[in-house]
C-alpha cells in the first residue's frame, strides 16, 4: 500500500550514505553558551552571584520610579538599584505588527543587578525574537564608545572580565538617541545564531544589538535572536516603547512554602510565564490578562540555596514506587530523587496536584530537599488560586525543620564572600537620584 | 568540557547525531541544509537542556526541536522554499536510483512542509497520531487531516499505481507530469 511505500522510501533515504558531517558539537556549545550568556540564564544554585543576590534583593526593595512615568513614550523611567524578587521590572510596550498583539514574556534573568526578559510568542520551543537586558544603576560604565558591564554568568574556568551589554567584543557604534538618551549599536558575526547554507549559497545572520541609557546611569540592551539584520529604526522604536518600573503585576506562584523554619527568602525567578486560563487550558498570554507564573525560582536562607521548579504543564507521571530507594511519599505525593549533575541533586514530584514540582540543590543537601518539600502546599493549576507570597510568614512552627548548621550563617558574610561583582547599594551609589 | 552540563550535552548529541541527521535529510532533502538544521537544533537543545532532561523522552524532545526548526525555516523564507522545490532534491544516491524511489522522493518533496513532516513522523519515526500532534503542536484531528491530504497528494502525484505499490520497489508509479506538478505547489 501507499503507506508502506512511503515508509520504505523514507527508510531508504534515511539509510543512504551520509556524507561527512558538518555538525559541530563545539560550535553548538559556543553558540548555546552565547545565547545563555545573553539571556543571562541563572540556574538555581549554579552561579555564586545568585546566592549573593538573594541576601539583599528582598530587603532593599526594587525601584525608584517617578510618579506618572508608568507609560513613558518620552522621557526616562527611574533607574533600578535593585530588582525585585516578586515583580518584573521591564516589559515591551510595543512590538511590530507581525508579533502577537499580546506578546507573552519570559524572564531569563533576574539578579539584583540585571534584569532580562524575552518576548515569546506561543507555546513553542523557539527563542523569542526580542531579548531585553536591563542593568541596574551604576553597574555599567561607559568610556568613549565602550560600555562595560559585569559578567554575571562567566564561563567556568575563565576570568570574570566585564562584558559589553550585548556580549560582543566589538566597540559600540553611535546610534540614534532613544528617548533623548545616548545609544550605541553592537553588530558582529560572533553572535551568529544560525548559519544557512542551503542551495549552495551561504548567508550569515548577524545579531544587531542596541544598547542605550534608559535612565541616568542605567543601561539596557535589546537584541533579536531570530531576525537577520533587523531594521535599525525598528529596533530603536521597540526600545523607545519599553516600559521600565515596578508597576507590572507581581509574580504568582503555584505552590507555597508554609511553616518553613529559618529565614528563607525568594531570589528573583529565573523564568516566568504569562499565563491565562482559556477554557480548560492554560495558555501563554498577554500581560493584561494573565498571571505571571514564576515557574523557576530560587530560595535561600543565606547559606543554602535551593532551586524550585513548579511547572503547570506536567510532562510525565510519577515513576516513583513506594519502597524504592530514593522514593518517598510526602504529604501523599510520590517524590523521587535523581542526580541532575555531579554537583546537583533533584527531587521531583511529577504529579503533585497536577503540577510537576522539583527542588534541587547540592548532593549534600538531599536530605534538606525532602524536608523542605514537606512544607510545600500545592495550589493547583488555576491562576486564581496562586499566591504572590511563595513563602508564607513563618509561624512558631509546629512542624519544625531540623536546623541546618549552615542556615544560621549571617547574611552579610555570605554576600561579602560570594559576590564576584560590586553590588552598589542605594546608599553608596554615586549616581544621582533619578529625577521625576 | 568545562562543566557537567556540557559533558552531558556532548555525550547525548554525539550518540544521536547520526539519527538526527537522518531525520533532517528526510525533512530537508539536502545535506547542507540538513546539517544546518541539526546544528541549529542542537544549539537550541543546549539552551533548553534542563527542560529537555525533564521531558519524558529526550529523543522525542530533540526530534520536536528539529521538526519545528525545519517548519519555522520554511515559513521564514519564501525564496528558499520556491528555489528548493524548483529542482530535484540533492541525493545521496547510492542504492536509490530506482525510478520508483525517485518518484516517491520527488512526490514527498512536493508536499507542503507540514504534510511532509507529518508523513515522516508517522511513517519513518513510527509515531502515533497523538505523538505526532504533540511534536507539531496541533490536535490529533489536524494530524489525521494532514495525513489524509498528504496521501491524496501523493496518489495524484504518483498516478494510478500508487496504491498498488508494496514492498517491491519496482511496482510503483510512473514518473511524469503529476510529479512535476506536485513539485510546484509547496
Amino acid at each position: 500500500m501507499l503507506e508502506q511505500s512511503i515508509a520504505r522510501a523514507l527508510q531508504e533515504m534515511a539509510d543512504s550514505g551520509q556524507p561527512h558531517s558538518r555538525v559541530s558539537i563545539q560550535q553548538a556549545l559556543r553558540d548555546g553558551r552565547a545565547r545563555l550568556r545573553r539571556r543571562r540564564l541563572m540556574r538555581a544554585a549554579g552561579v555564586p552571584v545568585l546566592a549573593a543576590a538573594a541576601v539583599s534583593v528582598v530587603a532593599v526593595g526594587s525601584i525608584s520610579l517617578p510618579p506618572g512615568s508608568h507609560r513613558h513614550a518620552h522621557g526616562p523611567a527611574g533607574t533600578a538599584r535593585r530588582f525585585s524578587a516578586l515583580a518584573p521590572y521591564a516589559t515591551f510596550g510595543w512590538l511590530p505588527a507581525k508579533e502577537p498583539a499580546a506578546p507573552s514574556q519570559q524572564a531569563d534573568l533576574a539578579t539584583d543587578n540585571t534584569w532580562g526578559t524575552i518576548d515569546r510568542t506561543v507555546e513553542t520551543l523557539d527563542d523569542g525574537p526580542w531579548a531585553l537586558s536591563v542593568y541596574a544603576a551604576g553597574i555599567c560604565h561607559r568610556a568613549g564608545n565602550q560600555i562595560d558591564c559585569p559578567n554575571d554568568n562567566p564561563l567556568p574556568g575563565q576570568p570574570n572580565e566585564p562584558v559589553h551589554p550585548c556580549g560582543s567584543d566589538d566597540a559600540e557604534v553611535q546610534a540614534p538617541l532613544v528617548n533623548g538618551r545616548q545609544a550605541f549599536w553592537e553588530h558582529n558575526v560572533d553572535q551568529v545564531t544560525t548559519v544557512k547554507n542551503g542551495q549552495g549559497q551561504s548567508s550569515v545572520s548577524h545579531m544587531r544589538c542596541l544598547t542605550w541609557e534608559y535612565a541616568p546611569g542605567g543601561w539596557a540592551s535589546l537584541s533579536n535572536f531570530g531576525v537577520i539584520n533587523p531594521d535599525k529604526r525598528l529596533v530603536v522604536q521597540i526600545a523607545s516603547k519599553i516600559q521600565f518600573g515596578g508597576r507590572q503585576p507581581s509574580f504568582k506562584f503555584a505552590a507555597q512554602f508554609r511553616n518553613l523554619p529559618g529565614k528563607w527568602r525568594v531570589v528573583p525567578p529565573a523564568s516566568f510565564y504569562l499565563m491565562r486560563r482559556v477554557g480548560s487550558k492554560l495558555r501563554y498570554m498577554g500581560i493584561e490578562h494573565g498571571a505571571l507564573l514564576a515557574q523557576d525560582f530560587t530560595i535561600t536562607d543565606g547559606a543554602t540555596t535551593l532551586g524550585v521548579d513548579v511547572n503547570v504543564f506536567p510532562t510525565k507521571s510519577s515513576e516513583c514506587v513506594t519502597g524504592q530507594p530514593g522514593c518517598r511519599v510526602i504529604n501523599d505525593y510520590h517524590v523521587s530523587a535523581r542526580k541532575l549533575t555531579s554537583t546537583q541533586e533533584m527531587i521531583e514530584a511529577p504529579d503533585a496536584d497536577n503540577l510537576w514540582v522539583s527542588l534541587s540543590g547540592s548532593p549534600q543537601d538531599l536530605g534538606l530537599l525532602f524536608r523542605v518539600f514537606a512544607h510545600m502546599t500545592m495550589l493547583g493549576r488555576n491562576p486564581a488560586a496562586w499566591t504572590t507570597q511563595p513563602i508564607a510568614t513563618p509561624s512558631t512552627s509546629s512542624h519544625p525543620l531540623p536546623t541546618q548548621p549552615a542556615s544560621t550563617s549571617p547574611l552579610p558574610t555570605q554576600q561579602a564572600s560570594t559576590s564576584p561583582v560590586p553590588t552598589p547599594s542605594a546608599s553608596t551609589s554615586p549616581l544621582p537620584t533619578p529625577s521625576a | 568540557m568545562t562543566q557537567p552540563r556540557d559533558a552531558e550535552f556532548a555525550d547525548f548529541v554525539a550518540t544521536r547525531e547520526a539519527s538526527l541527521r537522518r531525520l533532517a535529510i528526510l525533512l530537508c532533502q539536502d545535506w547542507h541544509r540538513a546539517d544546518d538544521l541539526v546544528q541549529a537544533a542542537i544549539t537550541k537543545l543546549y539552551v533548553h537542556w534542563r527542560k529537555a532532561k525533564a521531558a519524558d523522552s529526550m529523543d522525542a524532545y530533540v526530534r520536536a526541536i528539529v521538526v519545528r526548526e525545519f517548519l519555522d525555516e520554511r515559513r521564514s523564507s519564501w525564496i528558499r522554499r520556491v528555489t528548493l522545490t524548483s529542482q530535484l532534491p540533492d541525493r545521496a544516491a547510492a542504492g536509490l536510483d530506482t525510478e520508483t524511489s525517485l518518484d516517491m522522493r520527488a512526490a514527498l518533496a512536493g508536499l507542503p512542509p507540514r504534510q511532509h513532516a507529518t508523513l515522516i513522523l508517522r511513517f519513518y519515526c513510527d509515531l502515533s497520531v497523538e505523538q505526532t500532534a504533540q511534536v507539531l503542536g496541533c490536535t490529533s484531528g489536524t494530524i489525521k487531516s494532514q495525513t489524509a491530504k498528504a496521501l491524496t497528494s501523493l496518489r495524484i502525484a504518483l498516478g494510478p499505481d500508487a496504491d498498488t505499490a508494496d514492498a517491491d520497489s519496482s511496482g510503483v508509479a510512473h514518473r511524469g507530469s503529476h510529479v512535476e506538478k506536485g513539485l510546484n505547489h509547496a
